[in-house]
């Protein structure tokens, strides 16, 4: 179970570090009770380095003396419902920072259904468990389509959003291993900018991860990686048309996990876009997190 | 007698004609063109889309990752004659867009202010990432600020 349990605590942790670096962009991955508890809470704190500030359709990667930093503190939670039923939820506070430049405010809101429709409940050798999950994004945090100034202020996707996708998890002795699958479409909106004065079309996107463990005594050093990629986002104005480039980088993550009695844990997690993927019409960025994490048994 | 007096009027003569620093009226004047040669016709590379007004455009300071900049930029028709700079101002000034294609989105907003006929100035010229960028000049319809009447964009690698 304390395995199960750190799978867990590895992919909420790395979750904040799957956005897009720069200006928001991504959807994250929802909340949910992979263990056997009845209920959980969670706080964390997240600061993310932008070091490349711009890769652009062509792979090519430009960075400049000066650099985006963004923090993230995140409240989630997750109950269940019924056997196999829960909900979840979770409300990120997102800072910006660029030069003498701050902006500050509410991320985007999701929260999710969850049902588990794969139990280890006779803890085959083979067969993982399987949760199922839909998600709604509410578009409280800002996007870079609604920024006047250029995207510095955006603070997540910023479109209402809904979002379908299925955890496996399996555990062998001291290792646990996990692979996750979730697409989600976002939709159009109006937008009325200096900038821009017409309809958003941000379109289909996707994650999809794996990722391992190795478990001893009360501690978990876990390893993942998350390809996550946006589809070309149009926007229509009056008498023009402007088409962004196809989005897509990858997150790889190593944590570090302690299990402080039954109920609480403390995750360090460290994640970084630079190392693994084809990135494209991006910027990449170097996360170090530190979560805390209280459940309550069924 | 006489013979010593004209000698010596004719040497005296000769030494103030020698002495003589004459300036001459040139027959033409500096502000024409010499024969055989024209004016240079006008490149006319960025053209907007509405009217076909040209533009052309150059830094006056170039932004930095940490400082913003100005740009000069202006805008003539082609004298139909042969092909010269004609300046032309548009009916209201053109508003100026810093604009990141890949990624979809702008940069920090620019002040744009009328010098002279035809001749603009954009200051707060800002780049919030290195790349690929566009400069969008842009007159929106006098009757409707919501509609871009004319627009030019420009291409640029920062």
């Amino acid at each position: 179970m304390l395995r199960l349990v750190f799978s867990l605590l590895f992919v909420l942790a790395t979750n904040y570090a799957w956005s897009a670096a720069c200006c928001g962009g991504g959807l994250s991955v929802p909340t949910m009770i992979i263990s056997d508890d009845r209920a959980q809470f969670s706080t964390s704190y997240g600061v993310t380095h932008v070091t490349v500030d711009n890769v652009d359709d062509q792979g090519i990667w430009r960075r400049w003396d000066q650099h985006q930093s963004v923090q993230t503190l995140k409240i989630e939670g997750a109950h269940i419902l019924a056997d196999r039923w829960q909900v979840g939820a979770s409300i990120p506070v997102i800072t910006r920072q660029y030069g003498d430049q701050t902006f500050s405010g509410l991320g985007d809101i999701a929260t999710s259904l969850s049902y588990e429709y794969l139990s280890d409940w006779n803890y085959n050798p083979y067969r993982p468990k399987g949760i199922g999950f839909i998600q709604l994004n509410l578009p409280t945090g800002k996007s870079r389509a609604d920024s006047e100034v250029g995207g510095l202020d955006s603070r997540g996707n910023g479109f209402w959003a809904l979002g379908a996708g299925t955890m496996l998890s399996k555990s062998w002795a001291i290792w646990d291993v996990f692979v996750l699958l979730e697409w989600h479409r976002s939709f159009e909106k109006s937008v009325n900018t200096s900038l821009v004065q017409g309809t958003v079309y941000p379109g289909y996107g996707s994650n999809l991860g794996f990722g391992f463990g190795y478990n001893w005594a009360m501690y978990r050093a876990g390893f993942s990686l998350t390809q996550t990629q946006e589809d070309t986002m149009e926007i229509k104005s009056n008498n023009i048309n402007i088409k962004q480039g196809f989005e897509r980088w990858s997150t790889m993550g190593v944590s570090f996990s302690y299990l402080q009695g039954e109920s609480w844990s403390w995750t360090v997690t460290y994640s970084d876009q630079t190392l693994f993927g084809d990135p494209l019409n991006t910027s990449l960025g170097k996360s170090l997190g530190l979560q805390l994490q209280h459940r309550w048994a069924r | 007698m006489s013979g010593k007096m004209v000698s010596i009027i004719c040497v005296s003569i000769l030494v103030l004609a020698n002495c003589a620093r004459p300036k001459y009226v040139e027959e033409t004047t500096s502000n024409q063109t010499p024969a055989g040669k024209v004016e240079v016709a006008a490149e006319c590379s960025a053209v907007f889309s509405e009217s076909k007004y040209c533009l052309s455009w150059y830094w006056e300071n170039k932004p930095t990752s940490k400082q913003t900049g100005s740009l000069i930029f202006k805008v003539y028709r082609l004298n139909q004659f042969d092909k010269t700079a004609v300046p032309v101002d548009f009916k209201s000034t053109p508003d100026v867009i810093l604009w990141m294609p890949s990624m979809g989105h702008g940069s920090t907003p620019t002040q744009t202010a009328r010098l002279d006929v035809g001749t603009y100035r954009v200051s707060n010229v800002f780049f919030i990432m290195p790349g690929d960028w566009e400069i969008r000049f842009l007159v929106k319809d006098e009757n409707d600020a919501a509609k871009i009447a004319d627009g030019v964009n420009v291409a640029i690698g920062i």
